[in-house]
């Protein structure tokens, strides 16, 4: 156990448009690289722990566990974040997942309107999901990394609003890092997350 | 009546080279003023619902007026905690206070370090009177309103949402508290909030 490990960035740190070099550096190296990290120290920290004491109001382990689903988050949201830039945002029609986005909100563009909005409001992420409870596809809000998840369901396309990811690029303008990270979506990618969610 | 954003207390490039003036004018003329804005629509907005009787929204409008309201506050004062030159000891009767209740200058600088730079995600770190326990406290705060000790009022605050040092500090954020500790604070500001504070 805790032996989480960083996964490489799947493509150059430069290859994508909008999203500079020096950002990726940071953003993967240090930030995502430390929630891994994170997570693997609370780990040993639990395994470890001598005295386990359960309460409500403040405990060690208590905290430990809280710190856990921020760091796991973290990790896991990052992963997917990076998985699926890399591509040039066309989103062929023909690809199940466009199909449903069509199907669930009305339009591609009514989608990536709601996406954004939904970006802009964030204080962690905003993530395209797909819920297998209603069988449908979402636009959810998630402040911090574990703060408004809904459980089941698959995050697909999860993009991150934290100031680290765009403050170097783009200063308070987050909008422009927004329409940046959508021109970088690999959309074949993100069709088989989909394949798989709804396998 | 509206809340109007309060000018700059020193000229932008006043505080460098420990903080830029690209990140001092962004920090200031955009992400506080869009406190001020959020805070008076969030009021506007109880006005008219205290106006027609519906308060379907007031779940809502009360976390809105928390949260600009507290952005609002804690930058107003974390402007005027800093000063070109700052830095140095504490002076005053916050000096005695504080070795009272932290032991030493270095003690209360070390637990003000460890937990401003263990802010999880954006935050706040805040050294507070509080009059009901009779001491000084070192307070982190998530987003700007959560975690709070009630009845705390904030007199030294350093904001580490990374817009405030981003540009300058990268993921540095220790580099960043530290440079804010040792060469911004004007504890001359400190002090006299402390001693506006202090009612007991």
């Amino acid at each position: 156990m805790s032996n989480h490990s960083v996964k490489a960035l799947p493509y150059a740190y430069d290859s994508l448009t909008g999203i500079s070099k020096q950002v990726n550096e940071w953003h993967h190296d240090k930030h995502y690289a430390g929630y891994v990290a994170k997570r693997n120290e609370i780990e040993t920290k639990l395994a470890e722990l001598k005295e386990k004491a359960g309460n409500a109001n403040y405990s060690e382990f208590g905290e430990l566990k809280r710190r856990e689903t921020f760091n796991a988050s973290g990790q896991i949201l990052h992963e997917i974040y990076y998985d699926i830039m890399g591509g040039d945002g066309s989103a062929d029609e023909s690809l199940d997942v466009v199909k449903k986005i069509v199907e669930d909100f009305g339009s591609f563009d009514a989608w990536k309107e709601d996406f954004k909005l939904t970006a802009l409001s964030a204080l962690g992420w905003a993530i395209l999901s797909f819920d297998p409870s209603d069988g449908k596809l979402h636009n959810f809000l998630v402040d911090m990394h574990n703060n408004g998840a809904v459980w089941g369901s698959s995050p697909l396309v999860p993009i991150d609003v934290f100031e680290h990811a765009y403050y170097f690029d783009y200063g308070p303008d987050r909008g422009s890092y927004v329409d940046a990270f959508i021109n970088n979506l690999n959309w074949t990618k993100i069709n088989e997350l989909y394949k798989n969610a709804t396998r | 009546m509206s809340y109007s954003l309060p000018p700059l207390p020193y000229a932008y490039d006043a505080l460098e080279p420990w903080y830029d003036k690209e990140t001092v004018t962004l920090h200031h003329d955009k992400h506080h003023a869009g406190y001020v804005n959020g805070l008076n629509a969030a009021l506007e907005k109880l006005e008219a619902a205290r106006e027609s009787g519906d308060f379907a929204a007031a779940k809502a409008l009360s976390k809105e007026l928390a949260f600009h309201g507290s952005g609002h506050v804690l930058h107003t004062i974390f402007w005027e905690n800093m000063k070109p030159e700052g830095g140095g000891k504490p002076m005053g009767e916050i000096a005695v206070q504080i070795d009272n209740d932290f032991g030493s200058v270095d003690a209360f600088k070390k637990q003000f370090l460890a937990a401003t730079n263990s802010v999880e995600g954006s935050g706040w770190g805040i050294l507070g009177w509080s009059d009901e326990l009779g001491k000084l406290l070192v307070l982190q705060s998530e987003i700007h309103q959560n975690l709070a000790v009630q009845g705390i009022v904030p007199l030294l605050v350093c904001d580490v949402w990374e817009h405030a040092y981003y540009l300058k500090y990268q993921n540095k954020r220790p580099e960043w508290t530290a440079a804010f500790l040792d060469n911004l604070v004007s504890w001359e500001n400190v002090n006299q909030r402390y001693l506006n504070a202090r009612c007991k």
